[in-house]
């Protein structure tokens, strides 16, 4: 049998975001909706009459959405309460991984087009309040700049793809010495920060920053993908119970 | 044919619930696998289904490694938990997303250990069931996946006594000749007229494992006034109940309870 398939890391995919996520598609649209609603309003009141810093706070805040939701998708994944739990299901680790960053990037995508549809025409309202003698037009949530869009969704891809090799380090650590598990978080925010922090003490300029960012950011990446394969590879479903 | 071969395993460090095990599950069997709360049952039934990796040695399944979780093997071993939750979907729905992964997947089957247990196939919301039903609806999604390896985890438990009945009926009308079951139970409901071979955890992670015909040729059971000579003895209304060495050659029927107890008390090792 092969070990990878598409069509069976798709059908993998449909069972988890059916059985999970879009089982009932009009519920959790409306849950979205809420949430978005919430953010926006909690953003709003919080951000005196500047529009732009109204929506920076709004876009940040579902940023954090979005990298969060990952985690429920993994957790997802491990649970052991379902009675075919997902691991148990005969499709390879590799297609289950594939499939939960596939998941995740459905739900956001639909959180996305929430946010930009609801988001937009609240502050759409908003601005018409606020300042109503500006007829500069309606700003789309997370599209008024395109190229920070894009920074964005690198941010979010960086910060999910971590999370996802995070989440069983932390669950696990007591297989590891505390010394290990401390130094390997701390190794990384260090590898991460490191340009950052030789630009500030005067031993590189700042465009040498820039890039040596992006450089370790897209390493860091690629060795998370690979590092959250290997934890993922092997979960265990170690809760001690009925026996 | 399933090999535990010199597996060791513990939740925590020096402290292993199996230590060094070695066990052969042939094709074919009913085994019973029973054990006192907390002996590792359970923890052996996920060890077999590659929920669990063991820290030392490891489980071939037809010359695979279970621990490896690839396709191939996971299509050919169900594990259905003690305890566990349907969520809000349809039994259709549940049938279509899940059944694609299991090529010996038989709806027939499933149609008929749902008509067996009076359970209509039209379910909207399988989280809405009893414990009981749930139960019953899983054994018949069990039975129809129809995996080479079925492992159950108390299936009996929660079910009413027809509902036992009929779920040993059930099993052994559709159980394929080449399937592998290994069921654990806590209590002793009748399904111990089914098991081929039994299945013994003691608390030191020692496994007893024998057939049942090998058994009823070396043991006899029966209730005698003393227990002299007895390998093991239980007082009971009229004197004791014993098991004692079979001598006449003959097969004697062994009560899985006493047996049970037997090994526990280290009477036969």
């Amino acid at each position: 049998m092969r070990k990878f398939s598409i069509a069976r890391m798709l059908q993998f995919c449909r069972l988890q975001l059916e059985s999970s996520w879009f089982g009932n598609i009009w519920k959790l649209t409306g849950g979205l909706v809420l949430i978005v609603i919430f953010i926006i309003l909690l953003s709003v009141t919080g951000g005196g009459s500047d529009i732009g810093r109204m929506m920076d706070t709004s876009e940040n805040l579902l940023k954090v959405l979005v990298m969060m939701q990952i985690m429920g998708i993994y957790a997802d994944i491990v649970r052991n309460d379902r009675p075919l739990p997902l691991m148990m299901i005969p499709a390879s680790s590799l297609e289950k991984y594939i499939s939960m960053y596939l998941s995740s990037a459905a739900v956001s995508l639909l959180l996305l087009a929430v946010s930009v549809t609801a988001g937009s025409g609240i502050y759409a309202i908003a601005g018409k309040i606020l300042h109503p003698d500006n007829n500069a037009g309606i700003n789309i949530l997370f599209f008024r700049e395109g190229w920070k869009f894009l920074a964005g969704s690198i941010e979010t891809c960086l910060v999910s793809t971590t999370l996802v090799w995070m989440m069983p380090f932390v669950l696990k650590r007591k297989r590891y010495h505390p010394a290990v598990s401390c130094a390997v978080v701390a190794g990384f925010l260090a590898v991460l920060f490191l340009p950052a922090i030789l630009m500030f003490a005067g031993v590189i300029p700042a465009s040498a920053a820039r890039y040596s960012s992006l450089a370790i950011m897209i390493s860091v990446t690629i060795m998370n993908l690979r590092w959250g394969y290997v934890l993922f590879r092997q979960f265990e479903f170690d809760r001690k119970s009925n026996d | 044919m399933t090999i535990i071969d010199n597996i060791t395993y513990g939740y925590r460090k020096n402290r292993p619930v199996f230590r060094d095990l070695t066990l052969k599950l042939g094709d074919g069997r009913i085994y019973g696998l029973l054990g006192m709360n907390g002996s590792g049952k359970t923890t052996l039934l996920k060890l077999l289904s590659g929920m669990l990796f063991p820290d030392k040695g490891r489980i071939m399944s037809d010359g695979e490694n279970v621990a490896e979780r690839s396709p191939g093997i996971l299509q050919n071993i169900f594990m259905m938990p003690a305890e566990f939750r349907f969520g809000k979907i349809s039994l259709d729905r549940f049938i279509a997303l899940n059944s694609v992964f299991y090529p010996a997947f038989d709806d027939s089957i499933l149609k008929d250990c749902l008509a067996g247990f009076g359970i209509g196939p039209k379910i909207d919301n399988l989280d809405r069931l009893s414990s009981g039903e749930k139960k019953k609806v899983l054994a018949c999604i069990a039975m129809s996946f129809g995996t080479k390896i079925l492992l159950m985890d108390e299936p009996v438990s929660g079910m009413d006594i027809p509902s036992r009945t009929l779920f040993r009926k059930l099993l052994v009308k559709h159980l394929r000749d080449e399937q592998t079951v290994i069921i654990s139970a806590h209590e002793f409901s009748g399904l111990e007229n089914i098991f081929s071979d039994v299945l013994i955890v003691r608390n030191d992670g020692t496994v007893y494992s024998d057939s049942i015909g090998n058994i009823s040729v070396k043991y006899a059971c029966g209730t005698d006034r003393s227990d002299t000579g007895a390998l093991y003895s239980e007082p009971c209304a009229g004197g004791y109940r014993v098991i004692r060495k079979n001598i006449s050659g003959i097969a004697a029927e062994i009560p899985v309870d006493i047996l049970f107890n037997a090994v526990l008390k280290g009477a036969i090792r």
